[in-house]
């Protein structure tokens, strides 16, 4: 098996072992859409027309919350010296290890999206675009917050100074992305011009965040 | 093959640990470093690792051939961190790092360790020398052809510490490079004492 499949099967052993992470984000995930009908309102229409945006929202902060300890653990037990010094490649596994983390909690989240909508009555015609949008989306989600977590190793209560670093970097994409859920609700069709802008957005951000969180660990 | 370190300075953040040290490190001949605790030991080790950047001076591998060559690559590191999970087991973690080295899976040493019977044990249930075990077999099974390690002797029983010895005389009597920092008298022929 290659040194990044190891990774890979590795950090999924892990947090399939832990369960901490899917839990949390499930749990995070769970609470803050039923929020939604106590804070805002029980009205059906006015639930299907604010749910799809918030819906992504819930999202976005369900990464930023679950993502912390992405490089914490093998920043202190020593397994990241190893994996600096023993990888000319160390930005490949960054990668490995952000995909390891997207497919341990991040998909299991796009998977119940669609129990989610239909709690807060979204119309079943615009469950699959927000499922897609969020797909394509998800990666910059996650490579975004990585470097969130990575400049945030050596630090206690790393999860707030995540949120404070990275929410802005976040802007153009939940502009993008709620403009083109919302445009869907009212029946305006720029969808397809949005999806390209995101995965845009979501293909600079595999190719540029593992380099920086690859200098900010080797620094650190 | 050798590493030639030649007036390594270097600091820890604000602390002065040392300047101008020069020494080299040869084939058949195990250098042993000592010095008292904050002295740069393991600064020293990290930095020949590549993992400290040195404020001056110059670290230099020269392979069997005589050739100035890249050598991170060909260093295998033991400290303080042990680099073993909690949350898997112990054949577990030993399976991870030889995919990671691309090694093939060698119970031998799990065996010589009397660690075999405990492989699917949780690495949390160990103990602490057990532990130090588990990470040593990860410098162990690399197949790396230089090894620095930092304190290998500390928590293990007579009879660990007498394998250990073993297979560090064994690489070094295939001509590969070996540190070690250490506080108590190791023996090994040859070897290159040096106090910082």
């Amino acid at each position: 098996m290659s040194t990044y499949l190891a990774i890979i099967k590795r950090d999924l052993m892990i947090s399939y072992k832990e369960g901490n992470n899917i839990a949390m984000g499930f749990g995070f995930f769970l609470v803050i859409v039923s929020l939604l009908p106590i804070g805002i309102s029980a009205d059906k229409d006015i639930l299907s027309k604010v749910a799809p945006g918030f819906l992504w929202i819930a999202f976005l902060l369900t990464t930023l919350f679950t993502i912390s300890r992405l490089f914490k653990d093998d920043y202190m037990d020593g397994s990241m010296d190893f994996m600096i010094m023993d990888s000319s490649i160390f930005e490949i596994i960054i990668i490995c290890k952000v995909f390891a983390y997207w497919l341990s909690v991040t998909l299991p989240l796009i998977i119940i999206i669609p129990i989610m909508s239909v709690l807060l009555n979204i119309s079943m015609d615009l469950i699959l675009p927000i499922i897609f949008i969020i797909f394509i989306s998800s990666p910059a989600f996650v490579f975004i917050a990585a470097v969130g977590s990575a400049l945030t190793l050596g630090m206690e209560r790393s999860g707030l100074l995540i949120n404070i670093l990275i929410l802005p970097l976040y802007i153009p994409l939940i502009i993008i992305g709620i403009s083109a859920i919302s445009n869907n609700v009212i029946g305006i069709n720029n969808y397809s011009f949005s999806v390209m802008l995101i995965a845009g957005f979501s293909m600079i951000s595999i190719a540029l965040s593992p380099f920086i969180i690859s200098l900010v660990l080797r620094s650190n | 093959m050798k590493l030639v370190i030649n007036n390594l300075h270097l600091e820890l953040g604000d602390k002065f640990l040392f300047k101008n040290l020069s020494f080299l490190l040869e084939s058949h001949k195990p250098l042993i470093i000592k010095g008292l605790n904050g002295s740069g030991k393991t600064s020293l080790l990290r930095s020949i690792c590549g993992l400290l950047k040195p404020v001056s001076g110059e670290i230099i591998f020269f392979n069997d051939n005589g050739e100035k060559k890249d050598y991170l690559h060909l260093c295998n590191y033991s400290g303080h961190k042990l680099a073993i999970k909690n949350d898997l087991t112990v054949q577990e973690n030993i399976r991870f790092w030889c995919s990671f080295y691309k090694k093939e899976i060698n119970n031998d040493l799990l065996s010589k360790f009397k660690l075999d019977n405990l492989a699917d044990i949780s690495v949390s249930l160990l103990s602490a020398g057990q532990m130090k075990k588990l990470s040593l077999i990860r410098v162990f099974l690399s197949g790396k052809c230089i090894w620095l390690l930092d304190e290998p002797m500390v928590g293990l029983d007579i009879e660990s510490q007498l394998i250990v010895k073993k297979l560090i005389e064994k690489h070094i009597n295939l001509g590969k490079l070996i540190l070690i920092t250490s506080h108590t008298d190791l023996l090994f022929d040859n070897q290159i004492l040096l106090n910082i």
